[in-house]
């Protein structure tokens, strides 16, 4: 199988203590993978360790992406510049101008803005004047403007009201299944995991994967899938797990 | 313009009128000694004869503190790019910077007189010294404090270091240095005038510490109260303006200043 990310006894140590212990790990191309765990478990340091932003120690770690993108918890959009500005960012950056010329079919920012349920006309709006749900689209946008092969998510959605956080949930997990997008995904949320993922890792307060779920849900996760007998069977599952590795 | 508005206007005038005839009155009825205060009407007279002397004073201190405020500006950013990237000379230098703010400006001005000469030249060293502070550590701040995430999001990006500085740091410094520059703003009179009360005696740049000094020895009172009022209201437009220059720009800050 095509693994986006093999890794093998990742260590992780900040400001001297150990965050990530001994973790092993493949991600097949294409898979949803969420990770679950207490706080502060190191499941957003894990996220980062297969971004490269954190140095890491690892007996082997191999990565196979060239256009990675991150959303993360808050926004983190740069108020000095309008809605465009923000989305085509990464387009400006040095790291993407050395893509192959090939690689560069990206959406363009009119497209990837209607693409994340924003109007053009929002183009021109400066992050002050939008709503918290209509930044994270914008954040959103930022990731996928430059058509990634993998997507690193953490906690996107953790600050928005139930009813945004659904339909945001399905907006992402659309166009990462149309555009079959390798997708790593960190959430507090047992059911969001359930809903969106081909596979949930659990973590526990060492830094240590105790449990790799297979979801074996239909590909298309709707509305109606929520109140499944299936669905419902598969969270209780990942939650009386999740509830074994916080002991 | 709704009376809320209005009010914060009308109000403060009034009750400057208020006053300034209350002063009007006092004087007249316990025939205050002119030496010890003048009226308002005294004041206005002495001083309309020596307008075109008073507005040639006010025009020469502004200009020294603009001269002092710009190089302090210039100087300030550059420092604090200078401790952004080097933590050895951040280390090293920072902490005396901190400490010289300290030193009171009336203590280094002979100094700076003694180093530069007498004239407009030291003066405006004096309002670079004494405004040049907030600029360095607001500006060093901002350079400094920047979202994490914005950081991670630049290096997955590859960003190289002039895309980093250019692109997040400058940008997210500019809100700082507009609060430092305000904070100058304020600063550059005091040590204009002061720099002038020391210094400014050179016959072609009389500026306002100038003639608070003349008059005081002279007992030239309406005139030293002309002078006072003159140096508050150019320390007000040089506030005034940096504010307004700060709301303009500082605009598209807001959503970050909430944030943070």
């Amino acid at each position: 199988m095509n693994h986006v990310i093999n890794l093998s006894s990742l260590n992780v140590t900040l400001g001297g203590i150990r965050i990530l212990n001994g973790l092993s790990l493949e991600v097949p191309r294409g898979q949803w993978c969420s990770v679950v765990g207490p706080s502060g478990c190191g499941k957003s340091t894990l996220l980062r360790a297969m971004a490269r932003l954190i140095p890491v120690e690892a007996e082997s770690f191999k990565t196979d992406y060239q256009t990675p993108a991150f959303v993360f918890q808050d926004p983190t959009l740069m108020p000095w510049r309008n809605v465009s500005d923000n989305v085509g960012l990464p387009l400006e950056l040095s790291g993407s101008k050395r893509q192959p010329e090939e690689s560069i079919d990206r959406l363009t920012i009119d497209e990837t803005i209607q693409l994340v349920g924003l109007d053009v006309e929002d183009l021109t709006k400066f992050p002050r004047q939008l709503s918290g749900g209509m930044r994270m689209r914008v954040s959103m946008a930022r990731a996928l403007v430059t058509r990634p092969d993998i997507l690193f998510m953490d906690e996107p959605f953790a600050a928005l009201d139930e009813l945004l956080r659904q339909q945001l949930n399905q907006l992402i997990h659309e166009i990462c299944r149309e555009q079959q997008l390798t997708t790593l995904f960190v959430t507090h949320n047992v059911s969001e995991a359930v809903y969106l993922s081909n596979r949930v890792l659990i973590m526990n307060r060492h830094g240590e994967i105790v449990s790799d779920v297979e979801i074996t849900l239909p590909e298309s996760r709707t509305a109606e899938l929520r109140v499944s007998a299936d669905y419902l069977a598969v969270v209780r599952e990942v939650t009386e797990k999740l509830q074994e590795a916080m002991e | 313009m709704k009376w809320d508005e209005i009010r914060v206007i009308v109000l403060p005038l009034l009750f400057l009128v208020l006053v300034l005839t209350l002063w009007q009155i006092a004087d007249q009825i316990f025939e205050i000694k002119r030496i010890i205060l003048p009226s308002p009407l005294e004041i206005a007279e002495e001083s309309w004869k020596k307008i075109g002397e008073l507005v040639k004073a006010t025009l020469v201190t502004g200009l020294a503190a603009l001269a002092g405020f710009s190089i302090s500006i210039c100087i300030g950013v550059l420092l604090a790019l200078l401790f952004s990237v080097s933590r050895l000379a951040k280390q090293s230098v920072y902490p005396y910077m901190i400490m010289l703010q300290t030193v009171p400006i009336v203590a280094i001005a002979p100094l700076v007189i003694i180093w530069f000469g007498g004239g407009l030249g030291s003066v405006v060293v004096i309002v670079t010294v004494i405004s040049i502070f907030p600029v360095i550590t607001n500006v060093t701040t901002g350079l400094t404090t920047i979202d994490p995430g914005l950081v991670e999001l630049l290096q997955l990006y590859r960003a190289n270091r002039n895309e980093v500085l250019f692109k997040l740091k400058l940008p997210n410094a500019v809100p700082y240095l507009l609060t430092g520059a305000r904070i100058s703003a304020g600063l550059t009179i005091v040590g204009a005038v002061v720099g002038e009360y020391m210094a400014g005696h050179d016959i072609d740049n009389r500026g306002l510490g100038y003639y608070i000094f003349m008059s005081s020895q002279n007992f030239q009172v309406e005139v030293l109260y002309a002078s006072i009022l003159l140096s508050t209201l150019l320390g007000i437009f040089m506030v005034g303006m940096t504010s307004l220059l700060s709301r303009t720009i500082l605009h598209r800050w807001t959503y970050a200043l909430h944030q943070s």
